[in-house]
This record gives C-alpha cells, sequence and structure tokens, in this order.
C-alpha cells in the first residue's frame, strides 16, 4: 500500500474513527522519515526521539485544520522542522555555549554513541553540519539527506526557491571549509 | 537517483569524492524494534481519556503520565480545592509549572477545570479538553519556556515547595531522570 496522502486523509478524516485510521496511517507511513530527518538535526536518539512523538501529538491535534493547501508529507515536514527549530533554540537559550567550544565535545559524543555508526569522514561531515546555522542546516538536511526540491523545501519552510538555492550553496561552501580546514581526506 | 539529488551529490562530491558514496542515513541507528515502540508511545498519548467523579481516572495515567505524575496532580487539586482563593491561585500557578516538567498539559487542564468548578472536565479526549478550556494569559505565560528556564535558573525551589515531601521524593526517585532534582532539593 503507497503512503497516505493528503487526498486520502481528507476523505478519511471526516468521522472520529476516519481520523484515527487516517492518524494511524500517517503514523506508520511517515515515522520513520520524520524521526530521521528530526535525529539529523539533533542528532541524538534520546532528543529525536521526545520531538518525534511531540511532532505526532501537534499533528493529531492539529488534523483538523489541514485542508490539502499543501501536500501531506510537506504539512508533518513543516511541523517537524519547525518544532526541531525551537527545540534547537531553546537549547542555545538554555545552555548558552558556542559551537566552538562544544565542537570537541559534540565530536567525542557522536564517536561514543553506539547509535552512531560512521567512518571519521561521516562524522566529520556530522560535525561540520552541526556547524551551521540551525535553519541553514534544516534546508541542507532536506535537501541532501531527504532528497527533497526546492519546491517541497519552499512549501516546508515558507522560503522562495531562489532563497533556498543559495542558502544550499552558502552551506556546502562551508562544509567544505570547515572539512577542508579541519581535516585531510 | 533522481534529479535533484544528482545534483546534491556532485556538488559535494566536488570537494569530499568520498561522500557521496556513503551511507545516506547519516550513520544514524535506532534501537532495535524502535519503530514499533515509537509507534505504540504514539498511540498511547492520543488514546481517549476518561474521567471519573474525581475529575481523573485511573486510565489517563496511561494515557498521558505515569501514576506519580497523576498522584501530584490530584494531591494538589485536592489541597487547592480545599483552600482560600489565594492560596488557590498560588497552587494553580504550581500545577502549570510543573506541567512544564511533566507535559502533562492536558492533566493539568483536567486539574485546573477541577479547581475552577468543583467538576468533573465534560470531554472525553484530549483535543477536546484543550479546545474546551481556556487558559488563562497568566497560565500561559507560566507554561512558556522563558518562564520555565528562569524558574530554574533563579527559583528553584518554588516549583517543589509546597509539595508533600514524601510524594515528591517518591516521584524523584521513581525515574532516574529526575536525579538531578533531588540533588536541587537537597541544596534546598
Amino acid at each position: 500500500m503507497s503512503k497516505i496522502n493528503e487526498t486520502e486523509f481528507l476523505a478519511l478524516a471526516h468521522t472520529d474513527e476516519g481520523r484515527r485510521v487516517a492518524f494511524g496511517r500517517m503514523v506508520s507511513d511517515y515515522k520513520e522519515a520524520l524521526y530521521f530527518h528530526i535525529r539529523r538535526m539533533v542528532l541524538n536518539h534520546d532528543d529525536a526521539n521526545d520531538l518525534t512523538q511531540e511532532v505526532f501529538i501537534k499533528v493529531w491535534r492539529s488534523m483538523d485544520r489541514f485542508r490539502g493547501e499543501s501536500k501531506l508529507y510537506t504539512w508533518l515536514y513543516r511541523i517537524a522542522t519547525n518544532v526541531c527549530l525551537t527545540h534547537l533554540e531553546k537549547s542555545k537559550r538554555f545552555f548558552n555555549v558556542s559551537f566552538d567550544g562544544v565542537e570537541n565535545q559534540l565530536q567525542q559524543e557522536l564517536r561514543e554513541d553506539p547509535l552512531f555508526t560512521a567512518d571519521e569522514i561521516l562524522l566529520r561531515l556530522q560535525v561540520a553540519l552541526a556547524s551551521l546555522p540551525d535553519k541553514q542546516r534544516a534546508v541542507f538536511v532536506m535537501r541532501y539527506y531527504d532528497e527533497l526540491s526546492y519546491a517541497e523545501i519552499s512549501e516546508i519552510t515558507g522560503t522562495s526557491e531562489g532563497a533556498l538555492k543559495a542558502s544550499y550553496h552558502h552551506a556546502a561552501k562551508k562544509i567544505e571549509a570547515h572539512l577542508t580546514h579541519h581535516s585531510t581526506f | 537517483m533522481s534529479l535533484h539529488d544528482k545534483e546534491s551529490a556532485l556538488e559535494i562530491e566536488a570537494f569530499a569524492p568520498h561522500l557521496v558514496k556513503l551511507d545516506r542515513s547519516g550513520g544514524f541507528r535506532t534501537p532495535h524494534a524502535y519503530f514499533d515502540d515509537l509507534e505504540q508511545a504514539i498511540d498511547q498519548q492520543t488514546l481517549p481519556v476518561v474521567f471519573d467523579d474525581r475529575g481523573i481516572s485511573a486510565d489517563a495515567k496511561s494515557s498521558y503520565f505515569d501514576a506519580l505524575e497523576l498522584s501530584i496532580l490530584a494531591q494538589v487539586a485536592a489541597e487547592a480545592t480545599a483552600h482560600s482563593e489565594t492560596t488557590r491561585s498560588i497552587h494553580r500557578g504550581r500545577i502549570v509549572r510543573f506541567a512544564a516538567y511533566a507535559s502533562g498539559i492536558a492533566a493539568t487542564i483536567a486539574v485546573l477545570w477541577f479547581i475552577d468548578t468543583q467538576q468533573p472536565p465534560p470531554c472525553q479526549t484530549f483535543e477536546c479538553m484543550l479546545s474546551s478550556y481556556t487558559l488563562s494569559e497568566a497560565d500561559l505565560h507560566t507554561l512558556e519556556v522563558e518562564t520555565w528556564e528562569a524558574d530554574l535558573e533563579d527559583d528553584k525551589p518554588s516549583l517543589f515547595t509546597h509539595l508533600d515531601d514524601e510524594v515528591l521524593t517518591a516521584y524523584i526517585l521513581a525515574d532516574d531522570d529526575n536525579e538531578w532534582m533531588l540533588s536541587e532539593l537537597m541544596n534546598d
């Protein structure tokens, strides 16, 4: 069975029972994609687990407001991205530290994380990604890992495609500079 | 490989040729059977909640919060209804602040409803309760993370001062994640 889309969702969501069925299918169809989208933003599993649950609770609570004006999965990605950005902003305000101060610690944590299994190059890429501004990182993650088009990312972020292309280009350049500066391949 | 994937891969390849061949997951793994557990956890949090004549049902604990959180909220509600208006408003602030920790917003609203009306909430579902009960501006302000963070920074004991020590200690000890709370209390 293909993933639930906006047409099927709207057809189901007229009744309480239909809402539960539609929600169940959304969870079943999109939980992995949204979890990994969130995990790439927040890096550790525990935070990603909490935030994925938060995203789906928000979805459950706001299902009535979905009118099919966007694709269902871009609506889900929008909620997930906003939840991530809010979480990252709160974390920064709470801990009040700069990235430079935590880079080594982040690298160490990723090395010791049993749920992060990657070689040195991939680890350095993650650290380089973590050095990007949050919104730029979100754009990069959606484009590079989630393989979304600029048109889809535009729908998710409410940013023009031109601005997204520029953002992605800047992100790629910064990653290049970070990898070149911090390592040799 | 789709067109846009090819474009982004080429852009990366320009400076890091190894990366384009790497695992698209980014190296992130999950615990065994995690997605089954996740689905179950989400399912539990969206189950309908039934309230008994005291305002909170035992069933609710499996849906939104654990039994100890429930007992604290129930105790606070019972205390609040037995006291003067001033004390009641203090309790109200404490319940809302507690919600920031427990994430039991629905439970909090149920308790506030009970305090205000002395009746069980009329709703049977989470979303109905949220839409039926309007939190005051003060409640919303208290729920804001800024306030919560300020409390953590400047006024840690105020979150717990009026709670029964035995209940609170039991709650803290029941959860390893709450060890820091215990240390805060010990320093109080």
